[in-house]
C-alpha cells in the first residue's frame, strides 16, 4: 500500500460529515485553542484549563477524592451488572448471591469489585477528609465545600450500610437488626425512625426492599447530585487549597 | 472601580412599606415553602409502613384445637412458636403444671380460655431471638448473653434489663386474637409469679 493511498483513506475519514461533527476544531497546538478545547468541551469543561503547580504533586492530595470518585464510578458499573441477577426479596435474595457467586460468567469477579470497592470507598472518603482536615483546607472560602463534604460522608456510609442487608445472611440480618435498634435511642422520634426505616418492627420482607431501592437508586441519585455541587464548589472556591 | 450605570440603587418603596415586586416574591416564598411541606409530609405518609401481617399487625392464631392440631405439645405446656410474627404463645395452667411437673404432665390442659401470654421472642438486652424453653430448667435461655425467663417471661438471670415483652390477648368468638401493633414492655427484674425456683437451684442450656 503506498503513502498516497493511505492518506486517501485518512484524508476521507477526516472530511467526512461524521467526523467534522465530532472533531469540530483542528487538532490544537497553540494555548489559546487548547483552552477552547477544553472549554467546548462538557466533560473536559468540569476540569480547570490551567492548574497550579502544586495541585498536581501527587503527595499533596494523594488523589483520595478522585479515587473516592473513581471508586464510586466503579461501583456504580458494578452494581448495575449485580441487579441483573439480584431479586430483593427474603426467598430469593440469598440464593440469588450464590449464583452469581458460583454460575454467572464473571459474577465472582463482579461481586467482589463491588465489595471491595465499597470498603474502600468508606476508607478513601474518610482518609481524604483528614487530608482535607490537617491542610486546613476546610477553612473560608472552601467551609461550604467542607458541609457538602459531610453530607457526602454520610450518604457513603448509608450506601455501604444498605448494602449490608443486601445478601440476607446471618451477619447482615443481624448488622441491620443492631443499627436500626440504636435509632430507638435517638431523641424523641427514635421509635418512629426505626419503625419507618425497617418498614415495620423487625428486618423483613419491607426491610430488604426499603433497604435496597435506598441502594440502589435514592442514595446513587442524591450522591451524584451532591458530587456535582462538590466539584463545581472546588472551582468556584479557586481551585485546591495550596500550602500554607 | 468603575460602576455601570445600571448597578445603581434600585428604587424601592418608602420606608416600612412592602412594593408589589416584593410582595409577590414573599407569596412565591410562602407558597414555595407550603408546597415544599405538603410533599415532604406527603412522602413520609405514602412511605409510612403499612403492616397488615406478621409482627405489627393483628393476627389471629386460630381456636385452642388449631393450635392442639398445630403444636400437640401446647396442652402439655410447650410454648407455641408462632413464627411469622416471632411469638411464643403460652398456655399458662399447662405451663405451670410443666414447670411443677419439672418437664411432664400427667393431665394435659387442651384449652386454657383466656389464661393465655404472647411473649416476644426478642430479648430485651439486645435483642437476639429467644430459643424455646429449656428442658433442663424449664425457662427460656437467650444463648446470646444468657439473660433467663420464666414461662411466663419473668426476668430471672443475665444481662436483661426487664422481663420478656408481651403483646395483648383477645378472645373472639373462641379465636385468639393477639394485637402485636403496641408492645407491652416486660416486668420489671424481681417480679415472680408461680415459678419461684433460683438460678443456682436447677440445671441451665447456657452459661
Amino acid at each position: 500500500m503506498s503513502n498516497g493511498e493511505r492518506g486517501g483513506i485518512s484524508r476521507f475519514i477526516r472530511e467526512s460529515a461524521v467526523w467534522r461533527s465530532l472533531f469540530r476544531q483542528p487538532y490544537p497546538t497553540t494555548s489559546r485553542t487548547r483552552a477552547l478545547a477544553v472549554m467546548n468541551n462538557v466533560f473536559l469543561h468540569l476540569h480547570p484549563v490551567r492548574v497550579k503547580r502544586h495541585a498536581v504533586r501527587y503527595t499533596y492530595t494523594f488523589c483520595l477524592g478522585g479515587i473516592s470518585f473513581f471508586l464510586f464510578l466503579a461501583l456504580t458499573l458494578t452494581g448495575l451488572y449485580l441487579m441483573f441477577f439480584y431479586v430483593p426479596s427474603i426467598s430469593r435474595a440469598y440464593q440469588d448471591i450464590q449464583v452469581i457467586e458460583a454460575s454467572v460468567a464473571f459474577g465472582s469477579f463482579v461481586r467482589n469489585m463491588h465489595r471491595w470497592a465499597a470498603h474502600l470507598m468508606v476508607l478513601t472518603v474518610f482518609l481524604h477528609m483528614i487530608r482535607v482536615f490537617y491542610h486546613g483546607a476546610y477553612k473560608p472560602p472552601r467551609e461550604f465545600n467542607w458541609v457538602v463534604g459531610v453530607v457526602l460522608l454520610f450518604c457513603t456510609l448509608w450506601l455501604s450500610f444498605t448494602g449490608y442487608l443486601l445478601p440476607w445472611d446471618q451477619i447482615a440480618f443481624w448488622a441491620i437488626t443492631v443499627g436500626t435498634q440504636m435509632a430507638v435511642y435517638a431523641p424523641l422520634v427514635g421509635a418512629e425512625t426505626s419503625f419507618f426505616l425497617l418498614g415495620g418492627i423487625q428486618v423483613g420482607q419491607d426491610t430488604l426492599l426499603r433497604f435496597y431501592v435506598m441502594h440502589v437508586i435514592a442514595f446513587p441519585l442524591i450522591t451524584a447530585i451532591f458530587l456535582v455541587v462538590h466539584f463545581w464548589r472546588i472551582r468556584k472556591d479557586g481551585g485546591i487549597s495550596g500550602p500554607v | 472601580m468603575t460602576q455601570h450605570a445600571s448597578y445603581g440603587p434600585v428604587h424601592g418603596p418608602p420606608e416600612g412599606e412592602i412594593s408589589r415586586r416584593g410582595f409577590m416574591r414573599r407569596m412565591l416564598g410562602v407558597g414555595t415553602g407550603l408546597l415544599s411541606l405538603q410533599f415532604i409530609g406527603g412522602t413520609i405518609a405514602f412511605l409510612w409502613p403499612n403492616v397488615t401481617e406478621g409482627l405489627g399487625a393483628q393476627i389471629t392464631l386460630g381456636t385452642a384445637e388449631t393450635i392442639n392440631t398445630a403444636a400437640p405439645q401446647w396442652a402439655e405446656g410447650l410454648p407455641y412458636v408462632y413464627n411469622q410474627a416471632n411469638l411464643f404463645f403460652v398456655n399458662v395452667p399447662a405451663g405451670q403444671a410443666r414447670v411443677e411437673g419439672e418437664g411432664l404432665v400427667t393431665t394435659p390442659i387442651p384449652d386454657p380460655g383466656d389464661e393465655v401470654v404472647a411473649l416476644w421472642r426478642k430479648c430485651p438486652h439486645l435483642g437476639c431471638q429467644v430459643p424455646q424453653l429449656c428442658e433442663a430448667s424449664q425457662w427460656f435461655e437467650c444463648l446470646c448473653h444468657g439473660s433467663k425467663y420464666t414461662i411466663l417471661g419473668q426476668h430471672r438471670d443475665g444481662p436483661a434489663p426487664r422481663g420478656l415483652d408481651s403483646f395483648p390477648v383477645s378472645v373472639v368468638d373462641g379465636e385468639y386474637v393477639i394485637d402485636t401493633r403496641e408492645v407491652v414492655s416486660g416486668p420489671p427484674a424481681g417480679t415472680t409469679g408461680f415459678d419461684e425456683r433460683t438460678t443456682d437451684s436447677i440445671d441451665h442450656c447456657t452459661g
